[in-house]
This record gives structure tokens, C-alpha cells and sequence, in this order.
């Protein structure tokens, strides 16, 4: 039963989400708004358990003086001060919560946001080079299409630009529909597949 | 110094500290008076219909940095309640002398969200209190109810049909009152307009940035009155020679509330002099009689002057009826109006001046004079019919869900909208065009013909698929600044007949370009100059009110008519002791004009509680005894009065007897079902619309489209049996069963499930050939290495929720991994952005490890939640896999801008990595820093490869053949597009 039950509910209201799609009467739409607003409230539900699983972590290290527990600490130091603070005082501008988002979490998310610069420049380094006949092609495409993006390319030849359109609108364009085609069937497939209960791996076993 | 950990750890938690309390040691003390509003006060918003005032201050400096002003409102001023706010950019100030607080409209005063109780402002001041907003409260809230305010409650109208709570008083005259009874929570929310000639007392208190709410201004006060409205704008007035027939045209009023109609009035010019006397006084007159409410003691000034014009048209307004054109026919020489007639030879139009006026409560508003214009019918605005019967059609929109009617006029028409040389030459000339259609005619195909200045033709195109654009190639040194005609032709089903659009292209100095000209001609008539307007009214309407307009070239027009489910209602009583609101529970239904001569939108009420419509029958059978028996008892003069009454209450009960929805609904013996009928027969009264359409120049000559009527409409639904005009000129929108647009969609579902099942049974026979593939091939050693070097395998199931496909593919494979880690007993570590996605994983790992025979190597800590927030949850990441030291790390599902940042760290480990993801734009970045990496699709087959079980091929091989029929599609699709045959990628919806 601990398995019938939810694979009931997915396959039932799967199939009637499905019909949905398809029936743009009042019922099926009320019927659909009405459920979605019921998925909302299981959204509260689940940040407990995340919660929890963020205490159940790192209060098992902190207790077991875990290698580096008192990054631990900090964690749920910090976890505990904004959602006090943000509870205290509320989340208006000028409450210390939204100093806290603004002075410590916005600077750290931009400091790794802005590493992705370098990682760039280092990914690019690793595809660049031209160790066979596919990396070579890749190398001259992905030239082109730099040049074309920056005023020296045009300078150079009216071509280069030209030519880094007509790579991002036809053979880059037509590769990224190729994919698109395979991932929308691969996701209907999946979607049959939890529909017609054979693939019940998220239920925690297949 | 060598600092050991449990130091470091203090270390850590005493810089925390010091970080969370700078935002409160970082400000620093300010003297209160400096931040005290000077100079505010309270003015009546002009020509408005009384129920708004304006409260104005001083800004403070830049330099206090505030945030933001609080406005407090009250009817003393010794209790204000907050009412709002002005926010402040700290970088900008406020430009300007005076910052503006309207207090007008219907603003929030109770809901839900409310406070429960009142709760003091923040901040020190005098003996004044100053309260935060009105709390749900009712021993608060309660006695401000019609008191101090007007108070309007929006629900949903089943709580007020079905849900109400019977509620009986005793008046102060001892009669019994019912009411219906609400709760707070029954109610969406409750809103406020303040009560005209009502004293009320405003503050503000400015908030710098640091939240230190600063002591509040003294209190000002104002009353807002009843203001005459605005003046309208130009009156447009045209004479129609050969109709005899005069058109009016006017703007709408910004401020629709205190306008009761609009008139026009007709003024001989040998009387201006004496018009504008009449309107200086009644302007006099407006402000004697603001005064008198200042000061009692001021006389009422006496009219002097009679208004020397006559009226010729009227239409009654409210916000709901906006109306801009206007006729009067001219019979005989006379204009008939309101019962009086008046003799207007069309000849000697010329002599009159024509008026127009906002009708207001008591004064009218009157635009300048306007001059007579005359023409023909011949030369008003042509209507393009749509068909030859009729010059526009209403339907019911398909495929929704009964909350639209389209309406289709005209034909389809093309317009060029903007043109690129291509080429350096100035040669090869790039043409964009659109066109529009209506559900009546399909465009086949369109012709281009291009001319030159010289009226030679350049170049004929033949749009078989209209892609909204066409390349011309000039002749060889032909002049690029040249002018250019192109004539369009379209080839329609149904057919168009004769119809042909021009339009020129001409050189424009300052863009350097040609540029498509304003004028727009169809048949040699240019349409550029001419707007549609859509008239509509339902049951309730007795004018038609309009509803949009639209430009030249709009064909078709979708009118939202939404399911009506709420009520709004004023709440004027209160039940403390119940803890009810108490709304009028007396309703009113419409009916169509006709057999009982009710006339359109007027209205017959009945009430929820049965009881209550029996008992008001009874009251006017009652009053209509006792006031016969008066009149016949009473002095002479006043009996004619009192028989005129009782002839109103005997044709109010007439009409409530004779009324055959009253009649029906009387029969039905379950008050819930009274009432669902009731309610329904209001929603069709209310839904069921007639249209009407004006083509014009805003100039007053304008062509008026007749009321559609559907030629084969007929109504055989008995829901509608009260409304004989539903179906045939009213269009109530009905639900549908199916939407046809996704027909393609839903037989290639259907032949997706038959493939599956067919391959599903061939492949318990037989052995299905997968292609390889590497990636997923790889998993097994990938595991294996882990287990060889003894550390943990990270799994990160992408960033994305449970409901996205990707992540429920990343967490199929989540489970074959971790089943092979704890068979391995290898460590398995899953990360998780979404706490809905925690449990599952965490199951999954569970299920896996038990499965695997080793229930006691599973750790419930395997999965873990991390953060929320995209980048915090990339730093854990990185963290993990530089702690951990990870040895073969997986991403798979949903990915974005942190891919590469994780990735390029597990490549800095020297872990072994494996991506998978159906982000286009992240399958690079997996591609350049990962050893494997499953390409969109690969992802969602990873499972079924693990698997290998004939369900999970069956699926995939489904899906290739499917993949096969959409390639044969396309290449069909674009042989045929490149023959000019488009029924193919025609048969296909656009969306």
C-alpha cells in the first residue's frame, strides 16, 4: 500500500492534468486552479524538512567535532540570526534582515556569479584546442563568432560578422531544434512513463 | 599565535556578531524636530464626485535620508489610523516643493491580512495616537462602518448566497429589519471611500532608513465636496445633409464619478451673450453653495438667469457607461427630445451654436462652441462588410472556457511596416510586412507588385508562406531613393472578390531608409484616417457602453467577459455580539424589455431569505390598503399625491407578479436551489452582450454599424428561457469540451502511447538494438573508481523543482546509482537545491541501499538540503567536493549559470565526472568539463539503459520511432513549402 497509494494518486490526477491540457472548459480549469492552489501549501511543509535536514547535518558534525565542524556552526548561526531577524523586524527595507541580504548575501552570490568569468576563460582554453579534426572545426566556428560580435571583426572583413550569423542562425540553430525535438519526446516519454507507473524510481524504487 | 580550532571557531562567531549589529551601530543619533513634515494640508481633489481629498507636505532634505512618509487618517485628530505611504529613492529625493498623498477612491480598509488587533505606531510623540492600520478587529473596525466611512465588502457571491447568516433587528421605531450576516473571512477584502462633507484630520510621519519613525506632523484637516465636473473637451458636431440626421462626437471625461450624463444642446447664436450670463451664475452658484457648507449663515443665491439653449440629446452615464457618439435625426424640420419638440430648419443649422455638457449632479459642465459641419452619407467612413450579409459577425470564441465573444469585421488586410537594404549597392530591398485576418477568411496566399516612381513594374511576389517578409531586387542602377507603390492582392477562402490594397514607400531623409507611408488604401479609399469602436451592453445596460477601440487594420477583437463570481456589496452594520457583517440581503435581477413591458436594464429585486420576498409582496399589498383608505380621508390637495403612490406600489407588485423568473423561482421548493437559479439568471443577464460597431475620424463623421443579429440564431437551451434574445443578438460565451488547436498534439500523444505499447511488446520477444552510449556505459567504472579510492560519490540532481521532467530523469538515476554505491559500499553524497526534492532523494538512497541488501551502510544524511539560493548552493557544492575530495561526481537534471563553476571544480579535484542535462545552453560548458556527458534526450534514456527491462526499452525505442515520423514531417513540410504547397505545415496550429 505504502507504494499503490501514490502511484494511484500520480496516475489518476496525471491523466486528468493531461485531459486538462486538452479541455478548456470552466470545470477542467476551476478543477486545475484549485489543485495548484493546493500544491502551494505543501511548499511551507517541505522548507521544514529542509530546515531539519540542514540541522540534522551539521548538528551531527558540530556534535561529532567533525574535520571543519565549526563551518557548521557559522551555518546555522547565520540560519538562525536572519530568520530572527527577518521575524524581529520584518523584511521592509532598512530592517537589519534586508541589510543582511544586501551587505552579506548579495556580495558572496556576486563573488561566485563573477568567478564564472574565469571558469569561462579556462573552459574555453580546454575546448579550444585544436587536438583533432571536430575540435578544429569548433575552434574556427567559435572564432568567427567572436569576431563577428565585436567591431574589429567587421573591420576586417564584412564577412566575419556575416558569416558568425549565419553559424548561430543555421547550423547552431538547427543542432539546438535537434535537441529541443529530442528532449521535448524524451520528456513525454518520461511523463507516459511515471503516468503508466513504469518508471517509479522517484518513489523510491523502480 | 597559533590559533586552534575551538579559537578559530570563536573567532568566526564573534566577527558574525559584530556584521549582524552594523546596521544598527552604523546610524547615528538625529534630532526628532529636524524630521518633523512641516507645512501640510488637506484640499478637496477638484471636480471629482466628493469623495476624495488631497493631502499635500514639504519633503524633508536629501540629506535625512528618508525612506519613506507615512500618512495617517482620522476623523478627530486625536486618533489617526495609517492609510499609506509615499516610498523615497534615498539616491533621488523628491523633486519638487511638495510631496502628494490622494486620498481617493476605494482604498483597503479591512481584510485577512489585517492585524488582529489595534496595534500602536511605532516611535515617541505627544498625546496624540497614532494606530497602524485598521485591525480585523470588529469592536474597531466596526463603528467606523457608514459612520465615518463608506464601506464596500468584495466576496464570492456564493458566500453570499449560500453562506449568509439570517441576522433580525429591531428598528428604533420597533419594526424588524433581516439583514444577511458575513465573517470577516467570507469577505475578499473591504474597501473605503470617505463620505462627502465629512470633516477629516491627516498626519504624516517620515522614516529614515534605519526605521526610526520620527514624531508626526500637526494635524491638518479637510472635507471633500461635491465638485461640478470637468470641462469636455471639443464637441464635434457634423450634419448628414442627405439623412437629415446630425452626429455628435465627444472625448471622455478623465474623471468619470461626478458626470450623471452626456448632453448636447443646441444654442442660437443671437443668444451666446445671454448663455454665458446663465453660466457665469450657475458657476456662482457652485461656489454660494460650497460656502453655505462652510458657514450656515451665508443666504442661497437666487437664479437670475434661465439656460437660453436646448437640449437636443442626453445619455445616461455612469462609470460603467462610457458613451462618444451621439445622433439626432432632424423629421420635418423638427428635433424631437424628452417629450418637447423644436424647430430647426436643416438649412439654417449655421445659426445655432452646439453645446455639449457633462451632466452633473446639480451643475453641468459645458465645452466651447461648436460650429456646424456638414456632409453626406456618400462621404462618411466606408464599411468594408465582412461578408454580403453583414458588415461584422459576433460568435462565441472555441476553445476556452466560456469568457469570450470575438468579434470579426472587415477583411484581411496587409500593411508594410518597414524596409532594409540589404546589400551595399542599395540593390536587394528587405520589405516587412504583416497582415491581419479574422476567423473568416484563411489567407492563402498574397501578391506583391512592385512599382517603381515611374509606375513600371518592378517585381511581382507570391507570399505562399507568409513569413511577414519579401525581398525585392531593383534593376540594375535603378535610383535607391526612389518612391515605390506596391499593390497587394491576397488570395482568400472564402474568396474577396474585387480588393486590392496600396501602400507607397517613400525615402525619408532623417532615417536614410524607405519608409512606409500613413496612407493606407483598399479599393482606392484610404483607410488610415478611420477607427473602429465596439459598443456593447448586456441586460443590465440601458445605453451601450464602449468597449474598445481599435485602429485601421484590426480585424478582430476577443471581448473578455468574465465569469462573475463576486458580489460587492455596502456594509453598513455590524453584529458585535455574532460577529457578523451585515449586508443588504434584498438583490436584483434583470430582464430583457418585452412582453411585461419592464424596460431594458431596469432592475425587480428579490431577496435571499424566502421569508423576506414573501413578506415584501405582503408590505406592498399592505401599504397599497392603507394608502387608499388615506386618500380617501385626506385633504383635497394632497390626495392626488397619495394616489400616485399607491399607482407605483400597484405597478411594483404587478411587475413583481407578473415577473416569470419571481414566478419560477417561487415553485422551487429548496431554498438552495432558489437561489443557485436565481443567481444563475443574474449571471446571464449580466454575461449575455449585444455589440454594436462605429467606424470613424474622431471628427464626428462616423458610420454607425447596426446591433448584430445572427441570422440563424436560436436559443433552444431553457436556461436561457427568460432571455429570448440570447443566441440571436445577445452572445452569452459558452464553455468548451475541447480545444481543437491541440488536435496535432493530441494524435501525436496518441500515436506515442500505441508506439510504446507496440515496442514494449516486442521487446519481451525480442533483443532491441540501443545505441551505445558512452556516458551512462561509464557509470559502472565511475563507481568503481570511488570504491577503488575509498571516497564518496557526489550526486547532484540539478537546481530545478520536482516538477520539472529533468529532475525526476536525474532522480531515476539517482536511485541505479546509489543501488550500485551501497552494493560497492561507497559513500554516496546528494546535495539538494529544493527542499521538495530532499525527501524523495533521501527515499530513493533509502530504497537503493535496501535493495542492495545493505540497509545498516545507509546514512540518512546522504541526501542533504543545502540553500535556496543558486550561487550559496554552488559554494556548499565546491565545498563538498574539496573536502570530501570526491572521486566521481554526477550532475544530472536541470542546470544554469553554476554549472561551469561546479563542474570546472570537480575537474580541479581530479574526481571523474558525469553530466546530463537537457539545458541547451549548459551542455557545452558539461561538454568541455566533464568526461561524459548524456545530451539532452541521452538523459531521459539513461534510466531505461540502466534498466534494460522491455517496459523501460519498449519506451525508448517508442520514442525513436517517433522521432522518425516528426523528421519525415519536417523534410515533407519543407519539400512542400518550397513547391508552394502549404496545407501540410498548414494543417499544424502556429502555437
Amino acid at each position: 500500500m505504502k507504494r499503490q497509494i501514490p502511484l494511484i494518486i500520480v496516475i489518476g490526477l496525471g491523466f486528468l492534468f493531461v485531459a486538462h491540457t486538452f479541455i478548456p472548459s470552466k470545470t477542467s480549469v476551476d478543477f486545475y486552479d484549485w489543485w495548484v492552489s493546493w500544491s502551494k501549501a505543501i511548499s511551507p511543509f517541505a522548507v521544514v524538512l529542509g530546515i531539519l535536514s540542514l540541522f540534522m547535518v551539521h548538528g551531527t558534525k558540530i556534535q561529532r567535532k567533525a574535520p571543519n565542524w565549526q563551518y557548521s556552526v557559522v551555518t546555522l548561526l547565520a540560519l538562525v540570526v536572519t530568520a530572527f531577524s527577518g521575524f524581529a523586524w520584518g523584511t521592509n527595507e532598512g530592517t537589519p534582515f534586508l541589510w543582511l541580504f544586501a551587505n552579506v548575501q548579495m556580495p558572496m552570490s556576486a563573488t561566485m556569479f563573477s568567478l564564472l568569468a574565469f571558469y569561462i576563460a579556462s573552459a574555453a582554453y580546454k575546448a579550444f584546442r585544436a587536438k583533432s579534426p571536430q575540435a578544429t572545426v569548433l575552434l574556427l566556428a567559435a572564432f568567427i563568432v567572436m569576431m563577428g560580435q565585436v567591431p574589429i571583426g567587421a573591420a576586417i572583413s564584412k564577412w566575419i560578422p556575416e558569416t558568425a550569423q549565419w553559424i548561430l542562425n543555421v547550423p547552431n540553430l538547427a543542432a539546438k531544434r535537434g535537441i529541443a525535438t529530442g528532449v521535448g519526446l524524451g520528456m513525454t516519454a518520461t511523463s507516459l512513463k511515471i503516468l503508466l507507473g513504469i518508471e517509479r524510481t522517484y518513489l523510491g524504487s523502480d | 599565535m597559533k590559533v586552534n580550532l575551538n579559537q578559530k571557531g570563536i573567532l568566526v562567531v564573534l566577527t558574525l556578531i559584530i556584521a549582524f549589529s552594523l546596521p544598527y551601530l552604523s546610524f547615528a543619533k538625529a534630532n526628532p524636530a529636524d524630521y518633523i513634515v512641516q507645512n501640510l494640508k488637506v484640499s478637496d481633489v477638484p471636480e471629482d464626485g466628493g469623495g476624495g481629498l488631497i493631502v499635500s507636505w514639504a519633503p524633508l532634505p536629501k540629506e535625512r535620508r528618508i525612506i519613506e512618509y507615512r500618512v495617517y487618517r482620522g476623523v478627530n485628530a486625536d486618533t489617526l489610523f495609517y492609510i499609506g505611504k509615499i516610498d523615497v529613492n534615498l539616491k533621488t529625493g523628491i523633486a519638487g516643493d511638495s510631496v502628494f498623498f490622494y486620498d481617493s477612491g476605494w482604498l483597503g480598509f479591512v481584510d485577512l491580512e489585517s492585524p488582529a488587533r489595534l496595534k500602536e505606531e511605532k516611535g515617541k510623540r505627544s498625546d496624540r495616537t497614532l494606530y497602524r492600520e485598521f485591525p480585523r478587529d470588529m469592536r474597531v473596525n466596526g463603528p467606523e462602518l457608514n459612520e465615518n466611512y463608506v464601506v464596500l465588502g468584495i466576496g464570492q457571491e456564493k458566500e453570499y448566497f449560500h453562506h449568509a447568516e439570517k441576522v433580525e433587528r429591531e428598528t428604533d421605531e420597533g419594526e424588524s429589519e433581516v439583514y444577511s450576516g458575513l465573517r470577516l473571512n467570507q469577505f475578499d477584502a473591504m474597501y473605503k471611500q470617505l463620505h462627502a462633507d465629512k470633516e477629516y484630520f491627516y498626519t504624516v510621519v517620515a522614516v529614515d532608513e534605519a526605521r526610526h519613525y520620527y514624531p508626526e506632523a500637526e494635524p491638518a484637516s479637510g472635507i471633500p465636496r461635491e465638485n461640478s465636473p470637468e470641462k469636455p473637451k471639443d464637441l464635434m458636431a457634423v450634419f448628414v445633409e442627405d439623412a437629415n440626421r446630425l452626429q455628435f462626437e465627444w472625448k471622455l471625461p478623465v474623471e468619470p464619478d461626478p458626470v450623471n450624463g452626456y448632453t448636447v444642446w443646441m444654442l442660437a447664436k443671437e443668444d451666446e451673450a445671454d448663455f454665458e450670463l446663465y453660466k457665469a451664475e450657475q458657476k456662482l452658484k457652485e461656489k454660494n453653495k460650497l460656502a453655505r457648507l462652510e458657514d450656515s449663515e451665508i443666504a442661497e443665491m437666487e437664479t437670475v438667469y434661465q439656460n437660453p439653449a436646448f437640449q437636443i440629446f442626453g445619455a445616461e452615464s455612469s462609470v460603467y457607461t462610457d458613451l462618444i457618439h451621439g445622433s439626432v435625426d432632424i423629421i420635418d424640420g423638427v428635433i424631437s427630445y424628452n417629450g418637447n419638440d423644436y424647430s430647426v430648419a436643416p438649412a439654417d443649422l449655421e445659426d445655432y451654436d452646439f453645446i455639449f455638457a457633462f451632466e452633473g449632479r446639480e451643475f453641468n459642465s459645458w465645452s466651447n462652441y461648436a460650429e456646424i459641419s456638414r456632409t453626406t452619407s456618400a462621404d462618411l467612413p466606408f464599411v468594408q462588410p465582412i461578408n454580403e450579409n453583414t458588415v461584422f459577425i459576433v460568435t462565441d470564441r472555441i476553445e476556452d472556457k466560456g469568457d469570450y465573444n470575438t468579434i470579426s469585421w472587415g477583411k484581411p488586410i496587409v500593411t508594410l511596416t518597414n524596409t532594409t537594404y540589404t546589400n551595399e549597392k542599395r540593390s536587394k530591398l528587405l520589405i516587412n510586412y504583416e497582415y491581419v485576418t479574422n476567423k473568416e477568411y484563411k489567407v492563402k496566399k498574397i501578391l506583391f507588385k512592385i512599382y517603381d516612381e515611374a509606375g513600371s513594374l518592378i517585381k511581382e511576389i507570391n507570399e505562399y508562406y507568409q513569413d511577414n517578409q519579401i525581398t525585392v531586387k531593383l534593376p540594375e542602377g535603378a535610383d535607391p531613393h526612389q518612391s515605390l507603390r506596391v499593390e497587394i492582392t491576397l488570395t482568400c477562402k472564402p474568396d474577396l472578390g474585387d480588393y486590392v490594397i496600396l501602400q507607397d514607400l517613400k525615402f525619408n531623409d532623417f532615417t536614410r531608409a524607405l519608409a512606409p507611408t500613413k496612407e493606407l488604401y483598399i479599393n482606392g479609399i484610404d483607410v488610415s484616417q478611420y477607427n473602429y469602436y465596439i459598443y456593447k451592453r448586456n441586460y443590465t445596460d440601458k445605453v451601450f457602453r464602449l468597449s474598445k477601440k481599435f485602429g485601421p487594420t484590426q480585424r478582430e477583437y476577443n471581448d473578455n467577459i468574465s465569469h462573475t463570481n463576486n458580489f460587492s456589496l455596502l456594509v453598513g452594520e455590524y453584529d458585535l455580539e455574532k460577529n457578523l457583517y451585515l449586508v443588504n440581503p434584498s438583490f436584483s435581477l434583470y430582464r430583457e424589455e418585452g412582453e411585461t413591458e419592464v424596460q431594458r436594464g431596469s432592475m425587480i429585486s428579490t431577496n435571499i431569505w424566502r421569508s423576506e420576498a414573501d413578506k415584501q409582496i405582503t408590505d406592498i399589498q399592505q401599504n397599497i390598503e392603507k394608502y387608499t383608505i388615506m386618500a380617501d380621508t385626506i385633504a383635497v390637495e394632497d390626495k392626488e399625491n397619495v394616489l400616485n403612490y399607491v399607482e407605483q406600489l400597484k405597478s411594483q407588485l404587478a411587475a413583481i407578479e407578473s415577473d416569470p423568473i419571481l414566478a419560477q423561482a417561487a415553485q422551487i421548493t429548496d431554498d438552495k436551489k432558489r437561489l443557485t437559479f436565481l443567481r444563475n439568471q443574474r449571471n446571464i443577464a449580466k454575461r449575455a452582450f449585444e455589440y454594436r460597431m462605429v467606424l470613424t475620424d474622431d471628427k464626428g463623421h462616423f458610420t454607425s454599424m447596426d446591433i448584430y443579429v445572427n441570422p440563424e440564431g436560436t436559443n433552444e437551451d431553457e436556461r436561457y428561457a427568460f432571455f429570448g434574445g440570447v443566441g440571436t443578438n445577445h452572445f452569452y460565451p459558452r464553455s468548451n469540451w475541447f480545444k481543437w488547436n491541440m488536435f496535432p498534439a493530441l494524435l501525436a500523444t496518441l500515436l506515442f502511447g500505441g508506439l510504446v505499447f507496440v515496442m514494449i511488446k516486442k521487446a519481451r520477444t525480442t533483443d532491441l538494438y540501443i545505441r551505445p552510449i558512452a556516458g551512462i556505459q561509464e557509470i559502472d567504472n565511475a563507481i568503481g573508481r570511488a570504491t577503488e579510492m575509498g571516497r564518496p560519490i557526489l550526486f547532484v540532481p540539478g537546481l530545478s523543482s520536482i516538477g520539472d521532467v529533468a529532475t525526476l530523469a536525474g532522480l531515476s538515476i539517482l536511485g541505479r546509482v546509489a543501488k550500485k554505491a551501497a552494493e560497492y559500499d561507497t559513500k554516496i553524497l546528494c546535495p539538494v537545491r529544493d527542499y521538495i526534492v530532499l525527501p524523495i532523494a533521501q527515499e530513493i538512497i533509502k530504497e537503493a541501499h535496501y535493495e542492495a541488501g545493505r540497509p545498516d551502510s545507509y546514512d540518512k544524511n546522504s541526501a542533504f538540503f543545502i540553500t535556496t539560493a543558486q550561487f550559496a548552493f554552488v559554494a556548499g557544492v565546491n565545498g563538498i567536493m574539496l573536502r570530501e575530495k570526491t572521486a566521481t561526481n554526477f550532475y544530472m537534471g536541470m542546470f544554469w549559470a553554476e554549472a561551469l563553476i561546479m563542474t570546472e571544480t570537480g575537474s580541479g579535484t581530479g574526481a571523474i565526472q558525469i553530466a546530463g542535462t537537457d539545458a541547451v545552453t549548459q551542455i557545452p560548458f558539461f561538454i568541455t568539463t566533464c568526461d561524459y556527458t548524456l545530451i539532452g534526450e541521452e538523459l531521459y534514456a539513461a534510466s531505461a539503459y540502466l534498466a534494460r527491462e522491455p517496459l523501460m526499452l519498449g519506451t525508448l525505442k517508442g520514442q525513436d520511432y517517433l522521432k522518425l515520423i516528426i523528421t519525415i514531417f519536417i523534410i515533407a513540410g519543407t519539400l512542400l513549402s518550397t513547391l508552394h504547397l502549404t496545407f501540410l505545415i498548414n494543417a499544424f496550429p502556429d502555437k
